[in-house]
Order: C-alpha cells, then structure tokens, then sequence
C-alpha cells in the first residue's frame, strides 16, 4: 500500500487532495500558533467589543472584546488535540478488547461483546453529557467521556477482522510455527486490519471534533478562557441575527475540519479497501 | 471538482452573511407587515427560554413558575403600579397591633374562585396552614407565622413570632402567599398530601386567567375566567400563551416578525438592533437585583479583609458596567441596590484602583500578588456570570493573583456550598430580593445562621448579626433606616464579596401591546394587558 | 428461529441490567445534592432533610438501585425531582416528539442518501458523482446547531414560509393525544389544522437531522452498487442487452437490501439519542432537551428514565433488525 503508484493514484482523485490540504493546514496552524495569531487569544480589550472584521482584526473580536481570528487559530490546536486523542484513546481501547474478544472467543469474547452492547446502545451524547457532568466539566473530561462512548466500535471492528483472518492459511502457519497466541495477533492479524482501521480513525478524528465541541455547546467542555471553537461557536449563536462573524467563523473551521478528515477518510476507503480495488 | 465544494462553501457564507446584513432591507417588510395589523390578535403570545417547574404556587419558587401563577392566584395586597407602595387587593384594609405582632386583614367580599365557592378568610387560614405545613420553596418568607384564624367570615388574622416589619412585602411579592381554592385542596387531596400531586398541573384561584393547557416542554395557555371579580370591561386579551423558545435568536425573530409579543431573556448585546426598530418596545428599567463575586470568608488568605479589599479594588467595573453589560446596569455601592429602601447614600464605592489594590496587598503580605491563587466558579448557561468571571480572572492577573474558572452546574455549586469547607474559594451569584426590604436583601445573606442556606460568603461578624437582629425585630421606620445605614457600613468595608453591579431589567416587547406596567419587584400580570 | 429470538431476548435483558446499574452509578456519581436544589435557596437544613427522605435519597446507593428496579417493574420510574412529576408521565410527553423527529428525519436520510448514492455509483467519478459525495460529506460535517440556524433565518425571518420552533402553532391547540404523535393524533381526529401546523414544525428539524445523518446512507448505497456492478453475474446481465436502470434497480438494489435494513436500525436507534442539539435549536420538546435540562439540574430520576428508555428501545430496534435480518435473508440460518 506504500508504493509510489498507489500513491499518485491517490492524489489522483480531487476530493482526497482537498481533504489532505486542509488537514494539512490544520496541523500547520496548530503547529505555528504563535507565529500565525496577531493578537493574544485571551487578551480582553473592552473598547473593541463585537468590531467587524478588519485589517486589524480579520475575523473580528467576540464580545470580550478578543480576536477571533487568533482564537481560532490557538483553537486549532485544541481540535486537533481533542480529535487525536478521542481517536487514540478509543483505537488503544477497541483494539485491545477487540483482538482479545475475536482471538480467544469463548466465553471472553461473550462478557466482551455484551459490555459493548451495552455501550453502543447508550445514547452517545447523553453518556457524554451524563460522564462529562460526573467528572466536572473540562476539556479532559469532554475526551475521557467522548472516548468512552466510541471505543466499542472499534472492538467490533477489530473482532470482525480478526475473525476472518483467524483461519487464513498464513496464520495457521505462524501458529504452527511456535508463535505466541499474543505474536500472531500483533505480527500477523493487526497489520492486516490496518486499512480498515486507519479508514475509520480518520473519520473519526471529524466526528470527535464534532461531539466535543457538542459537549462545549452544552457547556461540558473546554473552560474559560480557553480558545475553543465549540465554546465560540456555542456562544456565537446568540450573537448570530446581529453580529454575523462571531457565530460564522467558528463554525466554517468546524465544519472544514471535519470535512477534510471525512474526504480524506473517503479517499482512503476507497483506496484502501480491496473490494473496490478493481471496480473501474 | 473544486467548484462544487467551493459553491457550497460560498452559500453556507452567503446564508450567514444574509442573517446578518439582511437586516436593513427586512425591516422595511416589518414596517409594512405592521400596517396590516396585529398578528394573533386576542392572543399575547411570550416566548421564554424556560417554562415553569411546576404550578402549585406553595412550592414553585422560581420566575417562570411565578409568571404563570400570578395569572391565576393573587394577593391580599400588591404593589401599586411602578412603585413600592402598597395597596390593597383581595384584603380590602388591614390592621397592625400589639407593635407589629399582629395583624388583621378584612377581606373582600365579593371574590369567588373559579370553581365557583367564595374566597373568605377560612381560605385564607387553610392556604397558610397549607404553606407553613409543605414548607418549602417561599415557605420561609412566613417562617414567624405562629397563628392565622378566621374572626369571621372576611376577616382574617396572623400573629408572628415577633414583630416583623416587612410582613407586607411578603404578602405583596406573590412569593407563596397566594390562596387556592380550599374546595379544590380538599378535593383533590391523596393520604394528606394537600392535594400536591393534583396541584403540580392544576390551578384554582382568584385570579383573571384560568389554565387551559400545559404541554410540558412546549408551553402553556390561558383563557379568560369569566367570573373574575374585576370584570372584563375594557381591553383585555382572551388568552395568553407561553412558548418555550430555547435560543435567544429565535426568540428575538419571534419578536421582530411579530409571533411574539413578549420575548424573554434577550443576549443584552444584541438588543442595539431592536432598539432601530419601531415596532419593537425595549423598556430599560433599574433593578434591584445585584451581581456579587462571593468570597470564602473562612478561606485561607481571604480571611483577611486587607485581601478581598485589594480585589474589590483591582476589578474594572467600568468594563463590567459599559462592556460586558453594555451600559444595561449601573454601579453596585455596598451590598445592595440603591433602588431598596433604607440604601446608605454616604457609602462610598469601591472603585478601579490598581496601585491602591497593590499597596493593600503588600499590608497584607502578598506584595505583587505573592502566588495567590483561587478557584472562582460560576455556574452552566449563565453566560453573562461566565463574562464578568473572565474579566476578574484577567484583572487579578494584574496585581498578581491567579483564578481558574471553573464552571458547574447550578446543583453542583449550591451543593458545595453548605459548608465553608466543601466550598470553593469564590463564585459568582446573582442576588434577587423578594422584596425592596433591607431585611430580605440582607438578613439571609450576612448574619451568620444564613450559613448553609444563603450567608455564601461565610461571612462571620457578631457586629452585625446583632444589628441585624435587632433591626427586624424594630418597627419604627427612622430607626430601622439607622440601623441598616450601620449594617451596610460595616459590610461594605469588610468586603465579603466582590459587588460587581447592579443589572437593569430588560424587557422586550411589541409596540402593540397595551396597557403594560412594568413593576420591578413582581412578575408580570397580563390582565391590563391589550393589543 | 425461536430458539434465537429466545436467545437475543436474553441478551437484551442482560444488557438492559448492566445498562440500568451503569446509568444508575453515573447519575450518582454526579456531584451535587437534588433536594438541597429542590427545597431552594431558602431552604432550612431540616426542610431539606425531610424533602431528601422523602425522596429516598437518604438510603444506601444499592437499597436506592433494589427500589428503582422494583418500581420499574410497575412501570414506576420514580419521580422528577425539579418538578416532582412521575418520570413516566414526562417521558409519555416527551417521547412522541422525539420519535416522531426521528422517524422523518430517517425517512429523508434514507431516501435521500440511497438515492444520491445509486446516482452516484452509476456514474462513478463523474462531476455529478464528486458533487454528491460533498454534499453528502456536507452534512455530516456541518454543525446541526450552525444549519439549524442558518435554515431558520433563510426560511423563518427572510421568506417567513416555515415556523420558528416548537411543534405546533401559536392559538393552535394540539390534537386530542392518542399517540402522542402530532400528526397522526390529528388524522386520527380529523383536526385539519393541527395536521397541516404540526407538518410544518417537522419540516425543517427533520431535513437538519436528517441531513447530517443522509452520509451513511450514501456512502453505503454507493459501495452496495458500485460491489454489485463489478460482480460477474451483473456483467452477464448487461452483456445479454439489459438496460442499465434495470440492471442497477433490480440486482443491485435487492443485494444491498440487507445491509440497508442493519443501517436503518442503528441509525433510527442513533437519531434517537442523537436529538439533542437539534432539539435545542428548533425548541422541540423531546427526550433530547429534557436530557440536557435534567442533567443540568442534578435530576437523577430523570436521567435514568431517558437512557433507559433509549437504550430499551435502541435494544428493541436492534433485535427487530436481526429478525427482519433473518426473514429477508433466508440462507441465514440462526442456531
């Protein structure tokens, strides 16, 4: 899958290309916030409150009088932050009790499967509000209770796989060969439920942004003053009939954020998955 | 390729940019609809971002409920108009003796509830026994009835405790002392409950309105009560509507496109658009309710009142005033609003200071700010505490003392501070008198058995329990005055809590409505109300 | 086939057990104290004390756990602590609205999205194709809230054809409840009024929740048919002359049936739980607004009757899939 030829094939497709660009803006403006920002993001000037956007402040300020465009800028930082952790929690999770549930079976794999049950049909947001609330709201919080609401899918996903790889024939002989139980899964089985997984990692760092900044709408996640593009847009909202920026920019970098992850995602999937390999 | 993504894109701007710019050219249809007429007409329609919690009115203790009930209970006596005066209602006179420890009220005569059996003083008797017995929500305002009984049939009497000089403001303010139909209580009563499962979405009284319908979640409706004992001459409207409307954007279209006549709780700062517009009323009144940052007495370095004088000092009230506010408030001096009776003219305010802050620090022993570091709380979905908040934590940076804001839910804060320990440093709270009566602003918040329940300053000083005390018990009006001109001296020195300002009552209305009298100390009343 | 209904209707019930004990200790471990919230800001200690005996808080959690599970088995789900209401009775309220959102918000989503993803598979990698999966993207990446609210100030305040919120409109009273459920509540009453005001509260709530859940449904289509025209027998079929419509409607369709009906019921289950901000935009009084208040205002009662009702019918849902599963796909054979 690393090929060069696969490679260019993948930048073939447009949507994939847009997808990548945006992450990769994402990243840089996490990357060089300080450079980026033109003002402090918590800097409160009373006097330039609700301002228009301008020269000197390109997306406005908000009503503490605070640079919008810096904020959204450090806000990045806090997105990407949110959406890799969520994900990486979740994966570190989902494929631990999913190779344990799918390689061992047996009454393992049941109590796993019903505890995932269990957790699937919990009502994601309502988990998330009812863990976030238990906690104490922060922004810590907000991931522990995001990440607690998607591992399960993941276990499903890995345990499927696995599944079907545990009969492959190149299993049956590294098993036959002497390798641990714990071996074959990480040598043999995990690699082969990459594709799938990175597929699904990638447009879950979207969908996580998205309920987490849900969980800031509600105000269950970041804290003030931090630069947050849920909280911002949360609080915009009220401002929206009458102060157009403050609500419009938050939600644009949402909603290109996770649209980029959901493109590249997309392109990935159809990069990746075998299946659609040789469908013209 | 690009372009589709690039047209969406330009659409989702060119949609938000409309909300915003639209403004001007939407007016001119607004303008035009007007002439048309009035929508809904018959009908004043609310939109509110919350409805009541529930209609019993002996339990309810909150404005949404209060709003609903006072449509359809009412009073012995009430407010006169803007004013503080009070007047009677269903009490047609009343008596004080025994120097204020008895009190005789002769009611009216011709009041029938809306099930038709007749108001009279054994209904006033029941609903207060019916109050003391439930006792909670408002029940505390009548902690020191010992007694009501009827004299005769419209004549009624309390005996108190103790002298008790605002016993009228607490009758006046439609907090609990309302009166449901005793036919109804006895009627709907299951194993002695005085009939409160019933009660909880059911009303009975006196008043002008009765409930038609309450979908919870949704709102509820009110039609006229056909025998209310004002009639209905005049202009009035048939019925009265209340739509929960969670977002202050819609319910600030509601407003402008005419589907509401009355909208709630607008974001202050967006309220400059409806001031342009014509057909919209924005009615700016003083109020007496007061923003307070409340300081742990008991806490470490804010023990020490050189500390919480620094921090009083350091807050940049002008910013709060004209900025978070936007001018819709004025300056707190002391710990009460000057709109309440007995306020102290000669107290003097504490105003942004900085090198005055810094020199009181370093008196204390943290000069710069010697690594201070507090929690401050405030709680979820007040955004205009969570501002103010900000604004401190970014202004205590400036003389050297560090806040984390932490914001919780409402519960989680009220049950945290019960005792000096579980709570946190500070938090920021609104105080809403009952009544524009020193004892009510005062009494619960700063003598010291206010602990556990509203004193959330943990704020200690036998100095003032004692004036406190001894202020209540006094009925002699100059004297009182004198007493409470002390009390707020010596609170305003102590500084246990930050006195952030003072809010001014919005309300925001449609310039058809008729008939609106705006009283700051009660909920509205609709019955004068046409359109 | 009994045996595994059995089987599954086991399962269901363990799951729901393990759900109510996880729900039952996370609302518990909420901190703050509900009656010192009920009683009010005035409130004495021993006022409430007496409200907190009142409402069985003053015992040990499990006590608490055993008294709430034997009430549910009366169809008791305890009583709401800010407005000291049955739980039940809210939820009876609160429920219709949220499932009749839900139900046509899936109804466009699934319509829309297969549609856009048979388009879109027919006519791979064309501009058409590349449009459609943006815009289907679109909604899955676009904050409900945002949308919410750009539709009301485009359809509410600049051409005033739909309403603001709510489910019903303002002098309008709500048809005689039957079901609960608006609309059918005023076919079944005759109540032209009511009808036509309670379709077009649903109208924009349900495009908005639809639409950002129509991704799935698309891309699902899309693969179906895209896997079922790469397949051989299709290839045969198009080679004997059929038509291109015909080859698309009739084999592919029937073959992507199946994961059709497994998506439908996850995603029924996941808009039902998944209301809650579009709820709080267009005002609608369902589960996911009562959800938010109630956490907000420490109501453990409360909390426990939505999840539970939720995750009891994500349960059920999910349990008709399976057998709607084994009925439509005979070689499935269930032991």
């Amino acid at each position: 899958m690393a090929d060069i030829k696969s490679f260019v094939k993948f930048f073939k497709n447009p949507l994939s290309v847009i997808g990548a660009l945006i992450i990769s803006a994402l990243v840089m403006a996490a990357i060089f916030a300080p450079v980026l920002a033109t003002h402090p993001p918590n800097e409160i000037v009373m006097a330039d409150k609700l301002a228009q956007p301008s020269p000197a402040h390109y997306f406005g300020t908000d009503e503490m009088g605070r640079d919008i465009y810096s904020r959204i800028v450090y806000g990045s930082r806090i997105s990407l932050q949110v959406g890799m952790q969520v994900v990486g929690i979740a994966i570190s999770i989902g494929v631990f009790t999913g190779a344990v549930s799918g390689y061992y079976g047996g009454w393992i794999d049941e109590i796993i499967m019903r505890i995932t049950d269990m957790f699937l049909a919990f009502p994601s947001m309502i988990l998330a509000m009812a863990i976030a609330a238990a906690l104490g709201p922060s922004l810590s919080n907000a991931v522990i209770a995001s990440s607690i609401t998607w591992w399960p899918w993941y276990t499903r996903m890995v345990r499927s796989q696995i599944l079907a790889l545990r009969e492959a024939e190149f299993v049956e002989a590294a098993r036959a060969s002497g390798n641990t139980m714990f071996g074959v899964i990480i040598k043999y089985i995990l690699p082969n439920c990459l594709s799938p997984l990175i597929v699904q990692a990638t447009m879950d760092v979207g969908f996580a942004i998205q309920l987490t900044a849900g969980l800031s709408f509600i105000g269950l996640g970041a804290q003030p003053p931090t630069a947050d593009w849920g909280s911002m847009l949360s609080t915009g909202r009220k401002y929206m009939l009458t102060h157009w920026w403050y609500v419009t920019f938050p939600g644009l970098f949402i909603f290109l954020v996770v649209l980029g992850f959901n493109l590249l995602g997309d392109g990935l999937r159809d990069h990746l998955d075998p299946k659609l390999k040789n469908t013209a | 390729m690009k372009k589709a993504l690039l047209i969406i894109l330009a659409s989702a701007m060119a949609l938000s940019f409309l909300a915003g710019c639209g403004n001007s050219n939407n007016q001119n249809q607004q303008s035009g609809g007007s002439e048309g007429g009035v929508k809904n007409p018959g009908i004043v329609v609310i939109a509110s971002d919350s409805e009541p919690t529930l209609l019993d009115p002996h339990i309810a203790y909150d404005p949404m409920s209060s709003n609903a009930i006072l449509q359809t209970y009412e009073t012995l006596v009430v407010y006169e108009g803007e004013t503080s005066e009070i007047v009677p209602f269903l009490a047609k006179d009343w008596e004080i003796t025994e120097e204020g420890k008895v009190w005789t009220f002769y009611l009216r005569d011709d009041v029938n509830f809306s099930d038709g059996t007749p108001f009279n003083a054994e209904a006033v008797k029941v609903n207060f026994e019916r109050i003391l017995d439930i006792n909670q929500g408002p029940a505390w305002i009548f902690d020191m009835v010992v007694d009501v009984e009827a004299v005769d049939e419209f004549t009624a009497r309390f005996t108190l405790e103790y002298p008790y000089a605002s016993f009228l403001h607490g009758l006046a303010s439609g907090n609990g002392g309302v009166f449901i139909s005793p036919k109804a209580i006895h009627d709907n009563a299951v194993d002695g409950d005085w009939a409160q499962a019933w009660l909880r979405d059911n009303m009975v009284g006196t008043g002008p309105y009765m409930l038609e319908s309450w979908v919870i979640g949704q709102g509820w409706s009110m039609v006229q009560n056909p025998g209310y004992w004002r009639g209905w001459e005049g202009e009035h409207v048939e019925k009265i509507e209340l739509r929960v409307i969670k977002e202050s954007a819609s319910r600030m279209l509601m407003l402008e496109n005419g589907d509401a006549d009355f909208a709630e709780n607008i974001t202050r700062d967006t309220l400059d658009q409806l001031f342009d517009n014509p057909d919209v009323v924005v009615l700016q009144k003083p109020s007496i309710n007061v923003l307070n940052i409340c300081f742990n007495n008991t806490r470490g370095a804010l023990q020490d009142k050189l500390v919480r004088q620094a921090m009083s000092y350091a807050f940049s009230y002008d910013d709060a005033v004209f900025g978070i506010y936007t001018g819709r408030a004025s300056y707190q001096t002391g710990a009460m609003a000057n709109g309440v009776w007995g306020f102290n003219p000669s107290l003097e305010r504490y105003e942004t200071n900085l090198e005055k802050a810094k020199e009181l620090l370093e008196q204390a022993g943290y000069p710069g700010g010697g690594g201070l570091r507090f929690t401050c709380q405030t709680e979820t979905g007040a955004d205009d505490y969570g501002k103010v908040v900000e604004l401190f934590q970014s202004d205590m940076a400036k003389i050297g003392i560090t806040i984390d804001i932490q914001v919780l839910s409402w519960a989680t804060i009220a049950d945290m501070l019960q005792t000096p320990e579980g709570a946190a440093d500070m938090f920021i709270t609104g105080v809403y008198p009952d009544f524009p009566d020193p004892d009510n602003a005062l009494y619960a918040q700063f003598h010291t058995s206010g602990i556990g329940n509203i004193n959330q300053s943990f704020y200690m000083n036998e100095e003032v329990d004692k004036l406190l005390d001894q202020a209540r018990r006094t009925i002699d009006d100059t004297e009182r005055e004198a007493l409470y001109y002390e009390i707020q001296t010596i609170v305003n020195e102590d500084a246990p809590c930050l006195f952030v300002l003072v809010r001014d009552m919005m309300q925001t209305y449609r310039a058809w409505v008729n008939g609106y009298v705006y009283n700051p100390f009660v909920t509205r009343t609709y019955y004068p109300i046409s359109k | 086939m009994v045996a595994y209904t059995a089987r599954r209707l086991m399962l269901a019930i363990v799951v729901l057990i393990g759900m109510s004990l996880m729900t039952f200790y996370i609302s518990h471990a909420i901190p703050g104290d509900p009656a010192r919230l009920a009683s009010g800001a005035h409130a004495k200690a021993e006022q409430v004390e007496s409200l907190r005996v009142q409402m069985g808080l003053d015992k040990p959690l499990p006590v608490q756990y055993m008294i709430y599970m034997k009430g549910i088995i009366s169809g008791d789900l305890g009583t709401s602590v800010s407005t000291r209401r049955p739980v039940a009775d809210e939820l009876k309220e609160y429920l219709p609205a949220t499932i009749e959102l839900s139900v046509f918000a899936l109804i466009i989503s699934v319509v829309a999205g297969v549609f856009f993803g048979i388009v879109s598979a027919v006519r791979r990698n064309s501009a058409l194709d590349h449009f459609l999966r943006v815009f289907s993207l679109v909604g899955a990446s676009i904050p409900v809230f945002w949308l919410g609210l750009l539709f009301l100030i485009f359809f509410y305040k600049q051409l005033n054809v739909l309403p603001i919120g709510g489910r019903i409109g303002i002098g309008i009273n709500p048809p005689t409840k039957a079901t609960g459920l608006y609309i059918i509540d005023s076919i079944l009453s005759g109540d032209g009024i009511a009808l036509k005001s309670s379709i077009s509260h649903l109208v924009l709530p349900s495009i908005t929740l639809g639409y950002s859940s129509m991704g799935v449904f698309t891309r699902m289509a899309r693969s179906c048919v895209l896997e079922v025209l790469s397949a051989d027998y299709i290839r045969t079929a198009r080679a004997k002359g059929l038509k291109e419509t015909i080859v698309v409607y009739k084999h592919a369709l029937r073959n992507a049936i199946l994961p059709l009906i497994t998506l439908v019921g996850l995603q029924f289950a996941y808009l039902l739980g998944g209301t809650v901000l579009t709820e709080t935009i267009f005002s609608w009084p369902g589960l996911g607004s009562y959800s938010v208040t109630a956490i907000t205002n420490l109501n453990f009662p409360a909390i426990m009757g939505v999840t539970l009702t939720i995750t009891t019918l994500f349960v059920v849902i999910n349990l008709i899939t399976d057998l709607c599963y084994a009925i439509a796909d005979p070689r499935i054979v269930y032991k």
